[in-house]
């Protein structure tokens, strides 16, 4: 594929791969941006390369959450290096940034607190297939795990959050 | 879980959804930014430098330690190093001594 063509195709997927940065980012805008640039940039310089195998959509996601994966191993590292500790680099604490969470509504905010108590991997499916409408078997493909683990996690995490969804709503 | 408990899951996250999208900035920004960040094309080898830093270093260690007037000298001085096992007195055996020495037999009992 030719670097207009994954323009094209990366502009049909922004969007729904900036909420699945975020996702993987546990809400950190700016984390989520820089994970988004590394991916696209991954993708534009020929490191990542798509071979049709899966959807194009399913491939990039993927991509960005190998990045964030990367970029939480960066950042433990940095929080050890000396800049860090001079203030020259500041390192991020992984919450959501703070003007971010002002603009969201009140509902959304407890939602993002009880997705973000579930573990990550029932988070993740949760994620890819009521945000994402992908199917269970496509949110395996991007987690690189079996269709039954996938359903496992699929099952457990919805039955979590519909647990904390009803103590939120209680409250 | 039901289909309306999906279903009110479904519409939740929806919601998020909206909200993210309303935040996302434009391809066009986050692929300025991306270019700004990092060269597009192929990438150098960015760890050459570091690697053969790391080796040039190794080597002067290397070398100060073996050779520190020019010539090669060894690390310990063999002729003055011995070394004994912390085990060795296990393979002493009592009743040793008599093995090391010829027992001497004779007919004369007044003066064996």
């Amino acid at each position: 594929m030719q670097p207009p063509d994954l323009e094209r195709e990366l502009d049909h997927v922004h969007t729904a791969a900036f909420g699945w940065a975020l996702a993987c980012c546990a809400g950190d805008r700016s984390r989520a941006e820089d994970v988004l640039q590394s991916s696209y940039l991954k993708i534009l310089d020929g490191r990542a390369r798509f071979d049709g195998r899966s959807s194009f959509r399913t491939w990039l996601f993927g991509i960005v959450r190998r990045t964030a994966a990367e970029e939480r191993r960066r950042a433990r590292l940095r929080r050890w290096l000396p800049l860090t500790w001079f203030g020259v680099l500041q390192a991020r604490d992984g919450r959501p940034d703070p003007a971010s969470a002002l603009t969201r509504s009140e509902t959304t905010r407890r939602l993002e607190r009880a997705l973000a108590a579930l573990p990550p991997r029932q988070h993740e499916v949760l994620h890819l297939v009521f945000y994402q409408d992908l199917t269970i078997a496509e949110a395996g493909a991007v987690l690189g795990v079996s269709l039954g683990t996938a359903r496992t996690h699929y099952e457990r995490g919805k039955a979590a959050l519909r647990e904390m969804l009803k103590e939120v709503d209680r409250e | 879980m039901s289909q309306a408990d999906d279903r009110d899951v479904r519409d939740r996250l929806a919601t998020l959804r909206q909200e993210d999208a309303r935040e996302a900035p434009s391809l066009a920004a986050v692929l300025a930014a991306a270019r700004r960040t990092g060269r597009v094309g192929p990438r150098p080898l960015r760890w050459v430098p570091a690697i053969a830093a790391v080796a040039v270093a190794v080597v002067f260690v290397v070398v100060s330690v073996l050779a520190p007037n020019g010539q090669r000298q060894a690390l310990v001085s063999l002729a003055t190093a011995r070394w004994q096992s912390p085990t060795d007195f296990l393979l002493r055996v009592p009743g040793a001594e008599y093995l090391e020495t010829m027992p001497s037999f004779t007919t004369d009992w007044r003066n064996p």
